[in-house]
């Protein structure tokens, strides 16, 4: 016989934003990199009425629905549904699932930035004009587990409207990381893939796994593209020996590309004057960086090796604890894993090379070997 | 695993990097038509070679009404603005086409022939005229200064299909006690570049024009030649992208296909002569167009 459970709730969420960020002349260069001077000071209410039931059809069988409503002030009203069927075995259990939700808050990171890729911090202000972002998505799962392996696979297929999405045509290499979201422009997004992960424990050693594929597009106005940050390919590995009070681990990360604007030409240039021009100071020269199909090219791939030790050992002091010495390395090989390519002249005048006069296009690493030490004592 | 990546690869869902070398056989092309004059320069280059590379080799043609005349005459790189190239990319070549006629304002211009990859052509409308509306023509302005410099206020307009503006002297004298005048050479003015929308600006003579400034300084009445020369879209187009990384595509017309850079027009206004001199009654003064 069905079992039904039913859940119902209101909820009132209130979210505000203020920044504040004034850009002295000793900071100017961060502007290029991070933010301009900024004036950010907004709220939103979310008011919250929602209901779900689980359905314990048989021993095999289950499923949950739900319903959302919420009220996002000044903005809309809308209504979110969602739909679970679930089939389990004695080791195993499958899933599909189809749901749709809002939210009205916005990141402030552009993420199309190269500043984005060495600032972690993220935050976000709430959307207070224009349509209410949303995220509907359909996805497939399955998960397993025998003896000490875990494995669980899932796929989908997500869109997203009304997301905001920085105007394209800005220099990712100049353009503000951290800006107003409210200036940005209602765009759409896509996403598929598929995800494995999988777990494993013998004898003291535990291996973590991971992978991923997946398509990313955006679409502002007519210009859909592929995100700045996507890589198509993820591949995490961990392991980890304990023996005793002493651990060993070990990380590989690997992934493929992210996309880049190719640069296709660089065209010097000086300003135009007429040969009747008295005026003998020098020109204004630069530079013109024809690009392709924006984000239509792929860097190199990624990879990197974090490696750690730790060990411990019982200490009288205080009353009694631990002490733990450990050590860790990120990017053990000091790998150059690249997250832009930009443009390099080559006129350096005392050390002249084979490809003096060229404009070369390098890449622009990220974050070299960073060895971590240190003591903990616990007590 | 192993397998997984493999089929992948297989499948083409595994995509390498793109290759960083720029291509050696990008041709670069800047062109300016002006309005006026009886002859044509275009710089040719092939900006991602070693110098020690061989320079572009291009047969093009400048299309007028009724007329064609061939890039044909290789001239010194100083003809095509190109004074100092040590820090100037790749090989280049600049070539020279002698005009049966004076290039037009608001007429049709076409460049056409082909280049190391192929065919290149361009068009583009030589913009009007503009036209300097103060200071008048023989009008005497005290020598006023703004700090170290010698500030000049102009008034302009322009057609609409003028979408740059450039400031330039084209002579300068000075008048001497017995009327006579002397070349004063090279000066230095900004800006290069004035507001369009604003209708005015102030020419900044300055101080790295030492002659000039030294004659000024002195109270020697100075005539200048002062005009203006309005650039069209194509040019616009292309000047306002330097320094963004990189350009994606589609970019905006430079007047130009087949090449990267620009086929673009020009047009001087008429000269403007003004007297820089004290107010002072007594002291000599010609009229303009005097020599």
């Amino acid at each position: 016989m069905a079992h039904a459970t039913v859940t119902a709730g209101l909820q009132a969420t209130g979210f505000g934003a203020d920044h504040r960020y004034e850009v002295d002349e000793d900071h100017r260069h961060l502007q290029q990199i991070i933010l301009s001077s900024l004036r950010l000071k907004t709220s939103q209410w979310r008011l919250a009425a929602y209901s779900n039931v689980s359905v314990l059809v048989s021993s095999r069988w289950s499923t949950r629905a739900g319903l959302r409503l919420d009220r996002f002030a000044g903005l809309a009203t809308t209504l979110a549904p969602f739909a679970e069927l679930s089939y389990s075995r004695s080791w195993w259990r499958a899933r599909v699932l189809a749901a749709r939700s809002y939210q009205a808050l916005s990141s402030m990171r552009d993420e199309e930035t190269i500043g984005a890729s060495f600032i972690a911090y993220d935050l976000l202000a709430p959307v207070v004009d224009g349509p209410v972002p949303r995220n509907t998505e359909v996805s497939l799962g399955w998960e397993g587990s025998r003896g000490t392996l875990d494995l669980r696979l899932d796929a989908y297929v997500r869109e997203l409207d009304n997301i905001r999405v920085p105007e394209l045509g800005t220099n990712p290499l100049g353009a503000n990381t951290l800006g107003d979201p409210g200036r940005r422009k209602v765009a759409r997004g896509a996403a598929r893939g598929v995800e494995a992960s999988w777990s494993w424990i013998w004898r003291g050693v535990t291996t973590l796994g991971s992978y991923r594929w997946s398509k990313v597009s955006r679409t502002v106005g007519i210009d859909t593209f592929t995100p700045r940050f996507h890589r198509d390919h993820e591949l995490e590995f961990g392991v980890a020996l304990e023996r005793g009070t002493t651990s060993w681990s070990a990380r590989l990360s690997a992934r493929s590309g992210q996309p880049a604007t190719p640069m296709v030409a660089v065209v010097p240039f000086v300003n135009y004057s007429s040969p009747e021009n008295l005026d003998q100071s020098p020109r204004n020269r630069g530079f013109v960086a024809f690009g392709g199909e924006y984000n239509s090219a792929k860097l190199a791939p990624y990879a990197r090796l974090d490696v750690g030790w730790r060990h411990s050992t019982e200490v009288s002091w205080f009353g009694g604890g631990s002490v733990t010495p450990f050590v860790s390395i990120a990017n053990l090989f000091s790998l150059p894993n690249v997250v832009a390519a930009v443009a390099e002249p080559n006129f350096d005048p005392v050390e002249p090379s084979e490809r003096a006069g060229i404009i070369d296009q390098v890449y622009l690493p990220q974050m070299p070997m960073i060895p971590f030490f240190g003591v903990e004592f616990r007590f | 695993m192993v397998t997984v990546l493999a089929a992948l690869w297989a499948f083409g869902c595994i995509r390498g990097p793109d290759p960083l070398e720029p291509e050696s056989d990008a041709l670069g092309i800047i062109s300016v038509v002006v309005a006026g004059r009886t002859d044509a320069h275009l710089l040719a280059s092939h900006p991602h070679r070693s110098r020690s590379g061989s320079a572009p080799v291009v047969d093009l043609r400048l299309i007028g009404p009724d007329w064609e005349a061939t890039f044909s005459d290789e001239v010194p790189p100083d003809d095509c603005g190109m004074t100092d190239l040590t820090e100037w990319p790749g090989t280049l070549v600049c070539l020279r086409a002698e005009l049966p006629e004076p290039i037009r304002e608001r007429t049709l211009y076409m460049l056409s022939g082909t280049g190391p990859a192929g065919p290149i052509s361009g068009a583009v409308t030589v913009p009007s005229t503009p036209n300097v509306l103060e200071p008048a023509d023989g009008q005497r302005l005290p020598p006023q200064s703004r700090g170290d410099d010698l500030t000049v206020p102009i008034r302009f307009e322009t057609a609409p299909d003028v979408a740059l503006l450039h400031s330039e002297v084209v002579d300068a004298v000075e008048i001497q006690d017995d009327g006579t005048e002397l070349p004063i050479g090279p000066v230095s003015l900004q800006p290069l570049v004035l507001d369009l929308e604003a209708g005015t600006a102030d020419l900044i003579l300055t101080r790295a024009s030492p002659s000039l400034y030294k004659r000024i300084y002195l109270g020697r009445p100075v005539w200048l030649s002062l005009r203006v020369l309005g650039l069209g879209q194509n040019y616009a187009n292309f000047i306002e992208l330097a320094g963004r990384y990189p350009v994606r595509h589609p970019w905006p017309s430079f007047g130009l296909e087949g090449a990267y850079g620009y086929f673009a027009g020009a047009a001087p206004s008429k000269p403007v002569r003004v007297l820089i001199a004290p107010l002072d009654p007594s002291l000599p003064a010609a009229a303009p167009g005097s020599s």
